[in-house]
């Protein structure tokens, strides 16, 4: 809370966070701060007690998780989104004591004891599970397996040295589409705070472009961030391309040539492409005229150092494809309650995330996909990321996602999934030649055209998802 | 599931597996006919596409066909009688 308190002192009167009905300048955060922290006490939180937060409306979670951090209790978003299942798993994992909700909405910022509802869950222990670290944490959720999410820690202080990766890159009011209960824009928005910018939330239909640009324009919007479901659809509504001194920052997942160059001709020309993850932050970010058929994620960012490591972690030459690994200030240094993967991930001083990748003799970091997706058939090494790149250069394809047939005779057979555009007529034999020509021995042996991509709430493509709709398509007609 | 389905399926898959000596062969016809068939040897395919014919197989029935599995197997009517068998 010392940063935002110092920009408190500095700057009174500029917005910290901003929505349609509300401005709170940074001057008036710390007392609106200190005011919940009483609220949350006079509930029944105290220090050390893990508290779930089950609050959908954005202004009133970030106010509820500063207050929560200033009362140094650990906190977890539970996405109002999900699954009573999901949701009582996470909290058994983290001994959660106390979910807060809204009980009525959000009806002023000046909220009342009366606006939240705190339920007790039975059985929690009020005590602190991580006895060794005295700062108050704050879990986010990550891809994990079928024993469920990988569940990352981090503190304010880990949040505060990735906000200084950002050091030269001079944004001043930040807006992020996706919902507060993703953890990672609930992160851009809290090191928002932490780096003295303004944080404006988005309540209207994320669909429409026109309204976003609308709300952009009059809230002088320089930054705004968005996911690859976004950018997807709100790039195919041209006519309110944003001025060029406000950027769109997309990333956490592959974005294709094609995707870029359809956001800086509808959406705005000053395109940010990064790549980082829950456990290191944000590792490298382009500049807007980085952009090309390479597919770049730009070079790393202040504070982060890159490697490209063979199977023995050695690092080799640029150009090669290896394993990317990553060390620097503000990464966390494992997952709650495993050990297992902690140590696989986390490895003398570096983070390994499971991805590969290369670095350009000029430093900037390409990303070849997953570590894990990458597919061996009969001992030739294929990337998904190389099929789905020669794929989404093809004029017809809007978007394309490499998978593995799994076989016993051959390893991974790879086979891809396409979206088209609206109205292409073109066939699977017809994409199945273009491939063959453009990657020999590494060409899908199967291609499946699909209405939709499934996707999750970020945008990522579920491959699983995919593969199950391969398996239902298997037949001589 | 039809003989001539499976039949066509075989000339496809061949097609897939870069065999250009199906496509003009002089049993082509005869044999998607159910009146002649077409030795492997004639059609004189390598180890790599031996690999693809099974890989295409696999990926578009499930069936599980080896290189080995499939260099005992004579024929394009001996191959239909195979997946026949499977399916």
């Amino acid at each position: 809370m010392g940063k935002i308190n110092g920009f408190a002192q500095l700057y009174p009167a500029r917005e910290a966070l901003v929505d349609e009905r509300y401005s709170i300048s940074f001057g008036e955060l710390p007392p609106l701060i200190h005011k919940y922290e009483q609220y949350l006490c006079e509930l029944g939180i105290s220090p050390n007690c893990t508290v779930g937060l089950s609050i959908s409306e954005q202004l009133p979670h970030v106010l509820v998780c500063l207050a929560l951090l200033k009362l140094r209790a650990h906190q977890v978003t539970l996405d109002t989104r999900e699954s009573p299942q999901y949701i009582t798993t996470i909290c058994d994992r983290l001994d959660v004591s106390r979910i807060i909700r809204l009980a009525d909405g959000f009806n002023s910022v000046a909220a009342g004891l009366r606006d939240f509802d705190v339920t007790i869950r039975e059985g929690a222990t009020v005590e602190p599970f991580l006895q060794h670290d005295r700062d108050p944490l704050i879990f986010a959720m990550t891809s994990g397996t079928t024993q469920g999410p990988r569940i990352v820690p981090y503190t304010e202080h880990i949040l505060a040295r990735q906000a200084m990766r950002y050091d030269g890159f001079n944004f001043d009011r930040v807006l992020a589409l996706p919902s507060i209960q993703h953890d990672t824009p609930k992160r851009l928005r809290l090191m928002s705070l932490f780096r003295g910018e303004t944080s404006l939330f988005y309540r209207g239909n994320t669909s429409t472009w026109r309204d976003i640009a609308q709300f952009v324009a009059e809230k002088n919007v320089d930054f705004l961030r968005i996911t690859i479901l976004n950018a997807i659809t709100l790039s195919k509504q041209p006519g309110h391309r944003l001025a060029p001194t406000t950027s769109i920052d997309i990333g956490s997942t592959h974005i294709s040539i094609g995707l870029r160059k359809l956001i800086q001709k509808n959406l705005s020309e000053t395109l940010y492409v990064h790549y980082g993850s829950t456990e290191s932050g944000r590792i490298a970010m382009t500049t807007p005229d980085e952009h090309d058929e390479r597919e770049c994620v730009g070079q790393p960012l202040k504070g982060v150092t890159v490697e490209i490591v063979d199977g023995h972690g050695v690092p080799i030459p640029a150009g090669q494809i290896g394993e990317i690994r990553v060390r620097g200030e503000g990464m966390v240094s494992g997952y709650h309650d495993d050990l297992e993967e902690s140590a696989r991930r986390f490895r003398d001083g570096w983070y390994y995330p499971g991805d590969l990748g290369s670095i350009t003799v000029d430093g900037k970091l390409i990303v070849s996909g997953r570590k894990d997706d990458m597919m061996i058939l009969n001992g030739f090494n294929i990337y998904p990321a190389e099929i789905e790149r020669a794929f989404e250069r093809h004029p017809e394809v809007v978007a394309a996602a490499a998978f593995p047939i799994r076989s016993r005779s051959h390893g991974e057979i790879p086979a891809v999934a396409v979206e088209l555009k609206q109205g292409s007529k073109i066939t699977e034999q017809a994409l199945m030649r273009y491939s063959r020509e453009r990657l020999g021995i590494r060409c899908p042996r199967k291609v499946i055209i699909v209405d939709r991509m499934p996707r999750n709430a970020l945008g990522k493509v579920s491959t699983k998802k995919i593969a199950a709709m391969a398996k239902g398509n298997l037949a001589i007609p | 599931m039809k003989q001539n389905n499976i039949r066509q399926f075989i000339l496809d898959a061949l097609e897939q597996a870069s065999v250009p000596s199906i496509r003009d062969h002089e049993g082509r016809a005869a044999f998607l006919d159910g009146k002649g068939d077409v030795n492997f040897d004639a059609l004189e395919l390598d180890s790599l596409a031996r690999m693809e014919l099974c890989i295409y197989i696999e990926v578009n029935t499930g069936i599980e066909l080896t290189p080995d599995q499939l260099d005992k197997i004579k024929s394009l009517e001996g191959l239909a009688r195979a997946l026949a068998a499977y399916t």
